[in-house]
């Protein structure tokens, strides 16, 4: 490039940059008082899917059978229904933010040991520990004080306080649901073949 | 030297070492053997001896005023046996010269060892009465036959949804004796009076929503045909109250609340509290930021006492809501305080706050003892209140003049109460707002340097006997929302031990000066009430489950026994059938003590009452109860083998 | 030739760069320049008056430059330097006398210079801390004080009164000042780094996490202007506005005694409906005083239909689009920490309905 096409890229490039960003401000400016600014009307509101695609649907779940009622032997399917945030980071720590900040951590203590509530770091769930099992105690509450959040918080961060729970080692995972029904996996290494470094806390 | 001698010479020296380190480990293993016999020696060795020749207190008897109608000596028809909160038996069968013979009489078991036992048992008459924790079965124990034998049982079968709302396990504190009826609160927020001849229910009457969170585990003062009840859920975001029910039928009378304008806490025109920072109007909303007091709790989960001369009654407060103080600017009145009302239309007389903009959790829940003191050598009638903040402190019970306010125990978050003002004058380093950040070792913990197990006073030596709490806290607020149903706290807290190593211990306290007089320490966390008698024998219990008789003059450890658990109930003392003295204690651990369940020896969960009496009340074979023969020869019975 | 293609280069980018400059005139609303708050109208000044002297600087040094280029146009400058040196070495000190005059006079110059510029600097500084001055402490002791809470995209707003723990209260997104009134301002952040600006009224000052940051403001003129977020915080930075209102003391306080007050009771039966589903499905996140919905997740909404626009300026505050917004936040605001929620057709229209009459 020759020398005087080479200075004028510079001023060039800044007049163009300025040109663009000032538009956007007379467009704002344009809008009138303030806050007053709709999405350009180029760009239609797509609602976002991903909300709500990939999660388990509501009545799949409704056959996930609550703690060993009889019976349920013959359809293990719907317990071993998987949580699609398994394993996520980004997932987990949404649903760490969301169990303290919607008081679960008030109850199950902010390390999950227990307190006003269980414990759900162990083996030992009243209601089932696989994915769907906890998914379900969260949204319907149980008998013993544990508040209902199906009609509070939508389903998709639901799977992620669950995530985070699952997390931290004590739930089982989807595929051995069955076997930890009756505490068959107490001692067994779960995380073999799941997505989670280690049994103990991701953090 | 050659090498071999010196190899040798090296090796002799290794022998020589190890015999020394063997010795000092078999000498440290010696004198650290805490076998029972020694340990009692050891007590009784570290106490602090009493000043010789203990005056006798100035103190005004008592008459039957102060008692339930109708108790006799050997009664005992309410948690602390009479209205000032003395929880002292006139009973002298049991001193200091025989308590050391104490034997195990009988147990009784009543099923729920899922949570901490907190209630003392009443008697009235041949007939023992004991509600559990949830579901709140209550039992009337026949006294007449060998052994206690279960003459009815009482299902209220309260809802399980109260289990998950109650912050300190499902417990029971404890149920009233009057006019034939024992009454008593369910952990769903009812309060239920059941005949105490048959088992039957009279009432029941719903008090709140347990799905908000509100919870029932006081137990309740009768009184005058009224039954003075309070919810509990400071940690639920509730809105702490009072209610009077008529005893006869049930229903609510009125209802005072602990926060709220004027109108809703009950006070008028009659209301006078002594400091001037509480004279105001609707201070109970003023002192907090707009709408913040509807969830500001207040909860009135305690002891209420009564006193028969002016007819008012005295109760505490609990902590403010949210405990995250940075979202509740103001002296959140009138959390954290104790009212003293007319026991007729509960309308306040005077009011006192403890620890205003409450960061710690400190409650003014404890009970509050009428008795008459010798002040600075004139003769007041005051309250007595141990605060959980540390502070023990001697009101006017007719002014609300705070006389003495001095430490009980260890604590660090204030370094005084200011005597102008009887504000807590809090060190800088201790506050626990702005939140977001650790603030270590602050000192009581929440749970206090005493929380709600009672003190007991003696008339005989004007000392009060009390469980102290050596344990501190570090505390991180958060910000917090309220959803109804879910705990309403923003804290985050780790508990340790506090200075001395001694996690608990057993003191004798003078009130009217402010000054311990003896201290028993202990290794577990000392979380019973105490019980004294005529005989000049002090009761109380630990977490790990020994149950202790000291002398309540000089505090020398003169008995001790280890129970299937920790004790976290207070015991009580009663003359049975058979005309003896007999101590009853329930020894099963939960409520706040599960704090400490990590420590290593900390005991299972239990649900036994124990009872004991001296050694030569409790034949070797008791008579069977209905036998024919004598002596327990055994008899035959048609058909079995 | 070479040098005289370079100055021609040397033109065209002066002239390019001097387009630019007007430019910065679009800048509506939100120019640090108009500031007219008693804290941000001395940075104004000071930031006019630095402008133009260093405008003049620029200038009077283009003008020098240019008129040694054009004085001296056609000469060859190397060479007679060369000379004079090389006369000097050869005549010793007779020739380079001249030489020495020549040199004399350019110092001159120099010292002229370097004497305005001191001058010049010692005025701008005491200018600046004049102007620091006056924007770092207000004249009196304020008693208003507001805890500006910076969250990921939006912004609580709790007043409260130094004496009087009940006159505080909540609000989110906007900002009432009184005019002539020194307000304190806390700024407290809830996750990462942003910064408080209020272009009409004072000086950026960030957000800082684990730390409390004070300033102060005052407005001087009535008016509405808006703030915003002015240090990167993430996907949303750009969609978190603040509706900066300044009016009299009076309407101050009217307008603070309407946000002290609970939400007015839900008086028919359809209004209650919407309110048992705000209390069930948002009522964990947001707060709508008076009623059972005290979350602080979210901005509290108690008095939500008289705010301009919603997720701090992504919409305006219209019904529909709080259809749209409840409906799926996220897709309208990116990273909306709001999920979708799943409410039924009937339930949203009530709640909507709800939510409209929260003056």
């Amino acid at each position: 490039m020759s020398d005087s096409r080479r200075a004028w890229t510079v001023p060039a490039a800044l007049l163009i940059a300025a040109a663009v960003g000032c538009r956007q401000d007379t467009q704002d400016v344009r809008g009138g008082a303030v806050g007053d600014r709709t999405l350009p009307q180029s760009q239609p509101a797509v609602l976002r899917a991903a909300d709500t695609t990939g999660l388990p649907a509501e009545g799949a779940l409704a056959r996930v059978a609550i703690g060993d009622i009889a019976g349920v032997g013959n359809n293990t399917l719907a317990t071993q229904m998987k949580n699609p945030y398994s394993g996520d980071m980004a997932a987990i720590t949404q649903g760490q933010e969301l169990f303290v900040g919607m008081n679960c951590a008030a109850c199950h203590g902010y390390d999950l040991k227990g307190g006003m509530g269980p414990d759900l770091t162990d083996t030992y769930w009243r209601y089932g520990g696989s994915p769907a099992a906890i998914y379900k105690t969260i949204f319907e509450g149980r008998p013993q004080g544990m508040p209902a959040w199906g009609r509070t918080i939508p389903p998709a961060l639901i799977w992620k306080v669950a995530a985070y729970i699952e997390s931290k080692g004590g739930a089982f995972p989807a595929r051995l649901a069955d076997r930890g029904r009756q505490g068959d996996l107490a001692d067994e290494d779960t995380t073999a073949g799941s997505t989670l470094k280690g049994r103990n806390n991701v953090y | 030297m050659n090498g071999r001698g010196r190899r040798e010479e090296r090796a002799r020296g290794r022998e020589v070492v190890r015999g020394a380190c063997a010795a000092a480990l078999l000498t440290t293993m010696a004198c650290g053997s805490k076998e029972h016999g020694a340990r009692t020696a050891e007590l009784a060795a570290a106490t602090v001896p009493a000043p010789a020749g203990v005056a006798a207190p100035s103190v005004a008897a008592r008459g039957a005023a102060w008692l339930p109608e109708g108790a006799t000596d050997g009664d005992w028809m309410m948690p602390s046996r009479d209205y000032a909160g003395t929880r002292y038996s006139p009973l002298t069968e049991v001193d200091t010269s025989n308590v050391g013979t104490l034997q195990l009489a009988w147990t009784f078991d009543d099923g729920e060892s899922h949570y901490g036992h907190e209630m003392t048992p009443l008697v009235q008459g041949n007939t023992m009465y004991i509600v559990s924790p949830f579901p709140n079965r209550a039992y009337a124990i026949d006294l007449s036959k060998p052994g206690g034998q279960v003459k009815w049982k009482f299902e209220p079968n309260p809802s399980p949804i109260a289990i998950g709302k109650a912050c300190c396990d499902a417990v029971n504190r404890g149920a009233a004796l009057y006019d034939g009826k024992l009454i008593f609160n369910l952990l769903d927020d009812h309060t239920v009076a059941v005949d105490a001849a048959t088992g039957k229910e009279v009432w029941r009457t719903k008090l709140a929503n347990v799905e908000d969170g509100t919870t029932m585990t006081m137990a309740p003062l009768v009184v005058d045909g009224k039954v003075y009840v309070g919810n509990s859920g400071g940690e639920m975001g509730v809105s702490g109250w009072l209610a009077a029910l008529d005893a006869g039928t049930g229903k609510e009378l009125w209802r005072a609340y602990s926060v709220g304008p004027d109108s809703m806490v009950r006070i008028g025109n009659e209301f006078s509290p002594f400091y001037s920072w509480m004279r105001g109007k609707d201070l109970g909303v003023k002192t907090w930021p707009a709408n913040a007091w509807k969830h500001g709790a207040g909860a009135v989960w305690g002891w209420v006492t009564y006193d028969p001369e002016s007819k008012w009654i005295y109760y505490g407060t609990s902590n403010t809501g949210p405990w995250n103080a940075a979202q509740r600017p103001g002296l959140n009145l009138w959390t954290s305080g104790v009212f003293a009302r007319n026991a007729d239309d509960g309308m306040a007389r005077w009011a006192y706050v403890f620890t205003p903009h409450n960061e710690w959790d400190y409650d003014g829940v404890n009970e509050n003892v009428l008795v008459d003191l010798p002040i600075d050598g004139h003769p007041r009638k005051v309250m007595v209140q141990f605060n959980r903040n540390g502070f023990a402190y001697t009101i006017d019970r007719t002014t609300g003049e705070v006389l003495v306010a001095k430490p009980f125990g260890h604590e660090n978050w204030a370094s005084g109460i200011d005597p102008k003002t009887a504000m807590p004058i809090v060190n800088e380093a201790k506050h626990t707002v702005p939140p977001g950040r650790w603030v270590r070792d602050i000192c009581p913990a929440d749970i206090g340097v005493k929380d709600f197990e009672p003190t007991a006073f003696s008339p005989k030596t004007g000392l009060f006997y009390v469980p102290v709490q050596n344990v501190c806290m570090d505390y991180k607020g958060r910000e917090v929302s309220y959803i109804a149903g879910t705990p309403y706290w923003g804290a985050h807290m780790s508990r340790h031990t506090g200075p001395g190593g001694h996690p608990g211990s057993f003191i004798a306290f003078d009130a009217a000066k402010g000054e311990k007089v003896w201290e028993i320490p202990e290794d577990f966390l000392v979380y019973s009430g105490a019980l004294v008698t005529a005989g000049d024998v002090v009761f109380y219990g630990t977490i790990e489950g020994w149950f202790r008789a000291a002398d309540a003059r000089t505090g020398k450890v003169l008995w001790s026994r280890k129970l299937g658990s920790g004790i976290i109930s207070a015991p009580m003392a009663y003359r049975a059938p058979d005309g003896h003295e007999y101590i009853a204690v329930a020894a099963g651990v939960g409520g706040g003590a599960m704090t400490q369940a990590s420590q290593p020896g900390f005991p299972p969960r239990g649900s036994t009452y124990y009872v004991f009496s001296l050694g030569k009340n409790v034949p070797a074979v008791p008579p069977q109860t209905g036998a024919k023969g004598e002596g327990g020869a055994p008899q035959k019975t048609g058909g079995k083998p | 030739m070479c040098t005289e293609r370079a100055r021609r280069a040397r033109r065209r980018s002066a002239l390019a760069a001097l387009t630019l400059v007007p430019l910065a005139a679009c800048n509506g609303t939100t120019s640090y320049l108009d500031a007219q708050g008693a804290s941000g109208h001395p940075a104004a000044v000071l930031g006019v008056w630095l402008t133009a002297i260093s405008g003049a600087v620029v200038a009077i040094v283009c003008v020098a430059i240019l008129a040694g280029i054009w004085r001296h146009r056609g000469e060859h400058n190397a060479p007679q330097v060369e000379d004079a040196r090389a006369k000097e070495e050869h005549d010793g000190s007779a020739g380079s006398a001249a030489a020495r005059r020549e040199i004399r006079s350019g110092l001159r110059w120099i010292y002229i210079g370097i004497g305005a510029t001191v001058v010049v600097l010692l005025l701008t500084f005491a200018g600046t801390m004049v102007t620091l001055d006056a924007a770092s402490r207000p004249r009196e002791v304020p008693s208003l004080t507001l805890d500006v809470t910076g969250h990921q995209w939006w912004w609580e707003v709790r007043y409260s009164d130094l004496h009087d723990p009940s006159l505080g209260f909540v609000t989110a997104n906007e900002v009432h000042l009184p005019i002539g009134v020194p307000v304190r301002v806390r700024l407290h952040s809830a996750d990462v780094i942003h910064s408080f600006w209020l272009p009409q009224i004072a000086g950026k000052t960030d957000v800082i996490p684990g730390q409390v940051n004070e300033m102060w403001l005052q407005a001087d003129h009535a008016g509405t202007s808006r703030g915003s977020c002015a240090e990167y915080c993430g996907l949303g930075h750009a969609v978190m506005a603040l509706a900066a209102t300044a009016e009299a003391p009076a309407a101050f306080a009217r307008w603070a005694a309407a946000r002290r007050a609970e939400a007015s009771p839900a008086t028919t039966p359809a209004l209650q409906a919407g309110e048992l589903v705000f209390v069930r499905s948002c009522g964990a996140c947001h707060a709508v005083a008076g009623t059972n919905a005290l979350g602080r997740y979210g901005p509290d909404l108690t008095h939500l239909a008289s705010r301009p626009s919603i997720g701090a300026g992504a919409l305006a505050n219209t019904p529909e689009n709080l259809a749209r917004w409840i409906r799926n936040a996220p897709a309208l605001k990116e990273g909306s920490r709001m999920p979708a929620l799943a409410l039924d057709d009937a339930d949203l229209r009530t709640v909507v309905a709800y939510l409209t009459t929260l003056r």
